[in-house]
């Protein structure tokens, strides 16, 4: 047998080092090292640019031009879906509570951690905004009038996004009003847990219901998650299931929106 | 050391981009290779440096990256690790445990393309090193 290094007292000192550290982090005392969160996120900024650009991953401009477009219809589409409501409620001498005071912070995508490109989507991203620029755990990020994903985590400078294709569950309803629960099962996107009785279309465009909480943080109602790409009604079953599709193309996106509180 | 030094912070860009852990494809080709204690020192910076770019708490990749190295180096006492098989399949099993502890997806297929990676560094670095000893 070879005669080698000693490694023992190396792995005792280092992995001395990681225990350490791993305390003071999760006790939340090393906060004061969020200064070096702005260094990687500059590098990580670089490098998913330049994934961005790689010509497998860059799409055709012209394709891009009518996915843009694409998406400037459907959200005029969710637009005025979303006026006829309020000229509804209003020839009804209701007043409508859409928050109107909503603030949007730009945000850019520095990483998508679990994506694969060419063999999964993103199921989160990291973006170059936290807690300094007021934002929240638990706030809507969108495209236009498209929710991407709701924040997760949020540090100092950075802020970590579920997209809604992961693991999300939050309520939603169709343009003809069918309340469902969208969640997110990883790759797909469902509606759940909509009555039997109500008649849902493919195609039919499916919208936030709102969920904001006291601290006016939270999904803001009539953002767009997607359309119904199949459905699936069992007379047996206690409610119907569709399939959903957004028009936002994750694996494209370098910058986003937060809603901040809409207090 | 220059190349490896290179090795290292092509080794970041791309952590900050996929979630394939080719960080666990170099430390186990280094470990075999090299047999210093550096190492130890490579892997607890390089879990930092992952553990900054997926806002996970400080030294949770490093302590993994650590116990890694360490369960290589254990190894290594006993059987002789400088062979293309077993670079392939401790990288192998070091990814799909790492990717199992830290919850993500396609585990199988990103475990694989990372235990190639560590076969073509080592294959590489192999020769690179045959090379110099014998110009010296």
């Amino acid at each position: 047998m070879k005669r080698r290094e000693n490694f023992l007292p190396t792995f005792l000192v280092v992995a001395f080092l990681c225990i350490l550290i791993l305390t003071l982090s999760l006790s939340g005392k090393l906060k004061f090292l969020s200064f070096l969160e702005k260094s990687t996120s500059a590098i990580q900024s670089l490098s998913y640019n330049l994934l961005q650009k790689l010509p497998f991953i860059s799409e055709d401009l012209k394709i891009k031009k009518l996915k843009d477009e694409n998406l400037n219809l459907l959200s005029k589409i969710a637009d005025f879906e979303k006026l006829q409501k309020e000229n509804a409620a209003l020839s009804d001498q209701f007043q409508t509570s859409y928050p109107r005071s909503t603030k949007l912070l730009k945000a850019d995508i520095i990483g998508a951690p679990g994506f694969v490109p060419g063999i999964s989507q993103p199921i989160n991203l990291i973006l170059n905004k936290g807690s300094k620029d007021n934002v929240k755990e638990g706030s809507a990020v969108v495209i236009k009038d498209n929710l991407v994903g709701i924040i997760a985590k949020v540090s100092n400078n950075l802020s970590y996004v579920n997209i809604i294709n992961n693991s999300a569950s939050f309520t939603a309803k169709t343009e003809n009003g069918a309340l469902g629960v969208v969640k997110g099962t990883g790759e797909s996107l469902t509606l759940d847990n909509v009555q039997l009785l109500e008649n849902i279309k493919n195609s039919e465009i499916v919208l936030t219901y709102g969920d904001i909480n006291s601290d006016g943080v939270g999904i803001p109602p009539d953002l767009v998650v997607g359309k119904i790409t199949e459905i699936e009604k069992n007379p047996s079953n206690l409610f119907q299931k569709a399939k959903l599709q957004s028009h936002v193309d994750f694996t494209k996106l370098s910058t986003v929106f937060i809603y901040l509180e809409t207090k | 050391m220059f190349p490896i030094f290179i090795l290292f912070f092509l080794l970041i860009i791309i952590s900050s981009l996929t979630t394939i852990p080719l960080s666990i494809a170099v430390l186990s080709v280094i470990t075999v290779l090299f047999e210093k204690s550096w190492v130890f020192f490579a892997a607890f910076l390089l879990g930092l440096f992952l553990d900054l770019f997926g806002l996970r708490p400080l030294a949770q990749t490093s302590l993994f990256f650590v116990l890694f190295v360490f369960i290589i180096w254990l190894y290594e006492r006993k059987f002789e690790t400088q062979t293309l098989t077993f670079v392939f399949f401790s990288s192998f099993l070091g990814s799909l445990i790492y990717l199992i502890v830290f919850r993500y997806n396609n585990i199988l297929f990103q475990a694989f393309v990372s235990a190639l990676f560590a076969v073509l560094v080592f294959h590489l670095i192999q020769n690179s090193k045959i090379k110099t000893q014998k110009l010296k």
